[in-house]
């Protein structure tokens, strides 16, 4: 209890902070009498009345002992008891330190806070982007017209030195993509692939043209005669009377965060292509 | 704050209760800091106290790094690939994909490769690996595949980059499947891959704000 006596005139004791430093979240309940900062913790009639024990010139002297020795003095016994219940202690050691570091009073700190909320907002923004788009179904309908088939046989010069069936295909698109913009949709990668199956390979894919539609780009398709970007090579000689080729246009849709799906658009068309191949003409 | 309850028994032969009196420090606190003394021992018991925080602090931190590491670990098991989140070097994807942006990737065995898929691979003989989309698919009846790979941003297919003879790539070959995309955040590891000083000291600012950091 108050073994200390209220009327002894002790040293000077060392500031907490430099002996262990800081003294922990104990010290850390006492009421500061240095200016409006309040440690967490304490509760405000606590630290009024613990204050005005105190009064006004004693308010200026500093740190340590001297203010609780002041606390101890000042009060009578029955003023004191609710600030120790409170708190527990009988007056401030908070050292100088740490009256700065709770506070905004530098501009280390305040960039600090700056820094960290507009990282947690952009977080959240980010956050949000991704999961009200995340549910979303990317497909359209769109119509495929194919109208002129060719094929070769010639050695495979992008790659393997094989001689591969060589398909030429001229095609017709029609597609409407405004509906898969939103706000998070950077932009769409779109492409044309062939799928058919061979008696090498069960399943063959080749992409035979590509497009990318920005966001701001004029969403409506309407290809006519188009030619294939790539060359439609196959592994092999399978694709010489080949009855099922299909082909469908699918799309890649790049969020600008969150998840990268790919969607087939509904309608296709399945071409066969000719027996015999054509030696005389070029395409 | 030290939990003497945790740290554990009286400090053998020093006839010195340092834990208890950290224990009924709690009761009678300040009264002691203000006299400023402990048991007459002051600079012993300081720096047995010291030494306690700083072990705490060292354990803290020991554990704080032992969590990231089991994160990384639990989501490369969780998604089947060696490298979870990777982060995009060249402008080959562009405009879908930046320097500096972060791609997630699964690796699912039961997810068949197909054309359009945007794919991670290494290729034999190189660290590095490349996010490029795959253009031809071959797969054969009893599931081995064969494909090809081409940057949206490059003229040609990745033959060129591929092993010497080297026609096609195969599932074993890829690191993952891009699924998830998060822009810009994966500047960072570029930074610190390109100025290496960078990251030295970040690591030293780090390491001595942990170590120094008072724990007011």
């Amino acid at each position: 209890m108050a073994g200390g006596g209220s009327s002894v005139e002790q040293p000077r004791p060392l500031p907490c902070s430099s002996l262990i430093g800081g003294a922990g979240p104990r010290a850390a309940r006492l009421p500061c009498p240095r200016g409006p900062a309040r440690p967490v913790g304490v509760s405000p009639e606590a630290g009024a009345r613990a204050l005005a024990h105190v009064g006004g010139p004693e308010r200026r002297r500093g740190r340590g002992g001297a203010r609780s020795r002041n606390a101890r003095g000042a009060g009578g016994a029955g003023r004191r008891e609710p600030v120790r219940g409170r708190s527990g202690s009988p007056g401030c050691v908070r050292s100088r330190a740490l009256g700065e570091t709770g506070a905004m009073n530098t501009v280390l700190s305040r960039a600090n806070s700056l820094f960290a909320f507009s990282l947690s907002v952009m977080a959240a923004l980010t956050f949000g982007c991704f999961i009200t788009t995340a549910f979303k179904d990317r497909s359209v309908p769109v119509r495929l017209h194919v109208s002129r088939i060719m094929l070769k046989n010639v050695e495979d010069f992008t790659g393997p030195r094989e001689r591969s069936d060589l398909g030429f295909i001229t095609f017709d698109i029609t597609a409407d993509l405004e509906n898969i913009f939103d706000w998070n949709v950077k932009q769409l990668f779109l492409y044309l692939s062939a799928e058919y199956s061979t008696k090498n390979n069960a399943l063959n894919q080749v992409v035979l043209w590509d497009k990318i539609v920005l966001r701001g780009d004029n969403p409506k398709l309407l290809l006519k005669d188009m030619k294939t970007k790539y060359f439609f090579f196959d592994d092999g000689n399978g694709l010489k009377g080949n009855r099922n080729v299909t082909l469908t246009l699918s799309w890649n849709v790049v969020p600008n965060a969150g998840i990268l799906p790919l969607v087939t658009g509904s309608g296709h068309v399945s071409v066969p292509f000719p027996d015999t191949y054509e030696i005389t003409k070029s395409y | 704050m030290v939990r003497a309850g945790t740290v554990g028994t009286h400090l053998p032969a020093s006839g010195l209760d340092i834990f208890g009196d950290l224990r009924k420090m709690n009761k009678r606190q300040e009264r002691r800091y203000v006299e400023g003394s402990f048991h007459g021992q002051t600079l012993k018991s300081y720096l047995i106290l010291q030494f306690v925080r700083l072990y705490y602090q060292v354990l803290n931190f020991a554990m704080i790094v032992s969590s990231a590491l089991m994160i990384w670990k639990g989501l490369i098991v969780l998604t089947g690939s060696e490298s979870p989140i990777v982060v995009v070097l060249s402008g080959s994807m562009e405009p879908a994909f930046h320097r500096g942006d972060l791609l997630f990737l699964t690796n699912f065995r039961e997810d068949p490769i197909r054309a359009g898929e945007i794919v991670v691979f290494k290729v034999e003989g190189r660290d590095i690996p490349i996010v490029h989309r795959v253009i031809k698919v071959h797969e054969k009846d009893n599931g081995d595949i064969k494909f090809l790979t081409k940057g949206d941003n490059n003229e040609v297919d990745d033959r060129g980059l591929y092993k010497e003879g080297q026609n096609w790539l195969e599932k074993k070959d890829v690191v993952g499947r891009a699924r998830g995309f998060l822009p810009y955040v994966g500047m960072v590891t570029i930074i610190m891959n390109d100025y290496p000083k960078f990251k030295y000291a970040l690591l030293a600012v780090m390491g001595a704000y942990v170590l120094l950091k008072r724990e007011s």
